[in-house]
């Protein structure tokens, strides 16, 4: 009973083809790096997991449930697979406290006290318990994402999507976000996440996904070997041009 | 005669059956025996008052002047109700209403009887019962002084200006028996006399109390010797049918003030107050004043509703439906793609060709909200896409529906674009305000162009008008700003 399941699966924007014929399986606890150049569809993969994008054709099981099922309740996947994104969209109107309750109080249909001393906890485990009271906008970039994480844990989600979750972060915020990657991880966490982070690839991920024009064009079990080791000639440039970069 | 311009037919049909029915009823009730008393007259005994409908605006019939700093209802027509209550041994308690509203009011009770310049009509007189007319009242043609020998018959206008009020019996008259004149019809007599000491027109045809009055105030004016064959009508007092003896007690004051004179000098006392000269405020202020309030009623309502339904609007736009989303876009599109002048005809005519006796305030409030409507909804639609997508996408990545989103994370933040605009929108409805007074709706534009007419001063109220408009939507926007910085 995997966690996801894609079955030749394609995606159309219009006559667009950004998703072509994908087939992967996520197992529970899990953590599945997803790396590729730009426009290789990455967020979209991302996206249908938890619907934010409907598939045109295939069959995508998340949970056991079909998502092109009519009768499958997107609000229910939503709740047990957590997002995070790039630019941490934290509500703006609310406070830290807010953020992270408004899921539990609304959806899981928790007490609010109960809710809030799980936040406190969840505050703890990212580092941030003196900023409950304050708006998101008076937070640095680093500091938002892991309250954005915070968020997600708060609904008790299954699996938690990450679409780039430090490419808008200063170089030195950078490091703080990942280490509560692992930690997530460590508890054991399915995770997927869509990065530039060639270091949590390897050090964090138990497989390694590279996508280019659509397609899934390699899969690795040994991140460390995709590395020194790509297969696939994309992927080789694509290794090139950031190592070089960096 | 008190007009309406939508009874243009009634008054044909009036000018049609005068003669008829003045000839046919007057008799009748001169020769009933009335009985000593009836359960109507008995009762108003009893209460020790009774209650005059008037629609006090028309001068010299009945009109507000401030006397010795009190607004004051007077005019003949005031005289001789005060008169029969006088007779019959009560108070006088003075209702004012819409001339539409009149005989509504005495049918049900509202008032006892109506003196307000009202001519018996067949269709009236199914309503209520007339006394004898306390007033023949027929047309005359006012000149420049100095003219009044050109004109000394109905052959002397061939090819000459002759103003008249528009849709009146005059105009009727004007164009029947003035042969070969060009007719000219404007709105107000203030206008006419205007124009006549401008030159502009060379004779204007009125009702003859209205004539005497400017005659006996305005030295420059005088009235031409021209008699017309078939243009006489009445006015009389009105109370419900089925009082006898209440009907005779009026006929008898009307009677009485005829002979002895009385009525001739209350016509002279109204003639005179009509004209005399008082300081502009005292005067007029009260106009400014319940004109700047209706104003703002109006626009207050037109921003309430108005923000229903364009919320209504906004969020049918969003509906997934077609049908639903259609009506909403169409809706908009003509609201906003149609004059408001347009829309307020439409809606104040159009009530009436479906036979919904709406008022001109109630139009004029509904064409305003759903005018606003559509702006406002345009507003809704805006605030919520000023709201980054990543907002609703976060909510709905956990799990909130959609209506949850929407009301608890999109709505509150949309709210900080939507709140200013709207207060923009509360602006400029006060300013579009000012086009309903084409109704008859008495808001300050309107009330503006009564002080306009009747001071003789065109530019004056204005300049007071703009004034007040800009006082009420600074202190508006002054009071957004606050809102805003909070
Ligand atoms: N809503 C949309 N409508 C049309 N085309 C879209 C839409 N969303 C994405 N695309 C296209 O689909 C392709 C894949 O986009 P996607 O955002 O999944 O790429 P990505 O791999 O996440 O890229 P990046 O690294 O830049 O985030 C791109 O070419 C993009 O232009
Ligand atoms: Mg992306």
């Amino acid at each position: 009973m995997s966690m996801i399941e894609f079955h030749d699966v394609n995606k159309y924007y219009g006559k667009f083809h950004a998703l072509k014929n994908i087939n992967l399986t996520v197992e529970r606890g899990e953590v599945v790096s997803i790396i590729g150049p730009s426009g290789s569809g990455k967020s979209t993969l991302l996206r249908t997991i938890n619907g934010l994008e409907h598939i045109s054709s295939g069959q995508l099981l998340v949970d056991n449930f079909d998502l092109a099922d009519a009768k499958t309740d997107m609000n229910k996947i939503r709740k047990n697979v957590g997002m995070v994104f790039q630019h941490f969209n934290l509500y703006a109107n609310k406070t830290i406290m807010e953020n992270i309750t408004l899921g539990p109080i609304r959806v899981l249909k928790v007490s609010k006290a109960e809710a809030e001393e799980r936040a406190n906890k969840l505050l703890g485990l990212v580092g941030l318990q003196d900023q409950a009271n304050k708006l998101p906008s008076m937070l640095s970039g680093g500091q938002k994402q892991r309250i954005a994480i915070a968020r997600a844990l708060a609904m008790k989600p299954k699996a938690i999507l990450f679409d780039e979750p430090t490419s808008a972060l200063d170089p030195e915020m950078i490091g703080d976000v990942l280490d509560v990657m692992k930690k997530v991880a460590d508890q054991g966490m399915t995770m997927i996440v869509v990065t530039h982070e060639m270091g949590f690839a390897k050090e964090v991920g138990d497989r390694l996904v590279f996508m280019a024009d659509g397609e899934i064009r390699e899969e690795s079990n040994h991140p460390k070997e995709f590395f020194q080791n790509p297969q696939d000639p994309r992927a080789k440039e694509f290794l090139s041009k950031i190592i070089h970069a960096d | 005669m008190k007009t309406k311009k939508h009874h243009l037919l009634i008054w044909v049909l009036l000018c049609l059956t005068l003669l008829v029915s003045s000839i046919a009823i007057a008799p009748q009730q001169e020769t009933a025996a009335a009985p000593k008393t009836d359960a109507k007259l008995t009762a108003i005994k009893k209460r020790g008052y009774m209650v005059l409908g008037v629609s006090a605006d028309y001068p010299p019939y009945e009109f507000h002047k401030t006397i010795n700093g009190e607004d004051k209802v007077v005019g003949f027509d005031i005289d001789l109700a005060r008169q029969v209550a006088k007779d019959i041994g009560v108070e006088l308690r003075i209702k004012e209403l819409g001339f539409d509203s009149l005989l509504g009011s005495l049918k049900t009770g509202k008032v006892d009887m109506i003196v307000s310049a009202m001519t018996p009509t067949p269709e009236r007189e199914k309503e209520v019962a007339f006394s004898q007319p306390y007033l023949t009242v027929a047309q005359k043609v006012i000149v420049r002084k100095g003219e009044e020998n050109k004109y000394r018959s109905v052959m002397a206008f061939k090819g000459q200006k002759v103003g008249v009020q528009k849709q009146t019996t005059q105009e009727q008259t004007a164009k029947d028996e003035l042969s070969g004149a060009k007719v000219v019809s404007l709105e107000k007599v203030t206008d006419l006399i205007l124009n006549l000491q401008q030159k502009k027109l060379n004779a204007v045809v009125v009702e003859a109390p209205v004539a005497n009055a400017y005659v006996q105030t305005n030295k420059a004016l005088t009235l031409a010797n021209v008699k017309f064959t078939n243009a006489d009508y009445g006015c009389a007092v009105a109370v419900a049918k089925g009082a006898p003896a209440y009907l005779a007690n009026v006929n008898k004051t009307i009677k009485t003030v005829q002979k002895n004179g009385q009525f001739a000098k209350w016509q002279k006392t109204a003639n005179t107050l009509m004209f005399s000269k008082q300081n502009f405020w005292q005067a007029y202020g009260s106009y400014f004043l319940k004109g700047t309030g209706i104003t703002i009623v109006l626009t207050i309502l037109g921003v309430f509703f108005g923000s229903l339904l364009g919320t209504l609007l906004a969020l049918m736009k969003r509906a997934k439906n077609k049908l639903i989303k259609g009506i909403a876009v169409v809706y908009i599109q003509y609201f906003r793609g149609t004059p408001l002048l347009v829309q307020v005809f439409m809606i104040y005519f159009g009530t009436q060709v479906i036979h919904l006796n709406v008022s001109a305030f109630a139009s004029a409030a509904l064409a305003l909200s759903l005018n606003s409507g559509a702006y406002v909804s345009e507003v809704i639609r805006s605030g919520i896409q000023s709201v980054a997508k990543g907002q609703s996408e976060a909510a709905r990545s956990l799990g909130l529906s959609s209506k949850q989103t929407m009301r608890l994370v999109v709505l509150p933040q949309a709210v900080k674009t939507i709140l200013p605009a709207l207060g923009n929108e509360f602006i400029s409805l006060l300013k579009e305000s000012a086009i309903v007074s084409v109704i008859g709706v008495g808001e300050l534009m309107f009330q503006t162009s009564v002080v306009q007419g009747s001071s003789f001063k065109p530019f004056l109220p204005l300049v007071i008008a703009s004034l007040i408009y800009f006082a009420l939507t600074l202190i508006l926007s002054l009071v957004l700003r606050v809102f805003e910085k909070n």
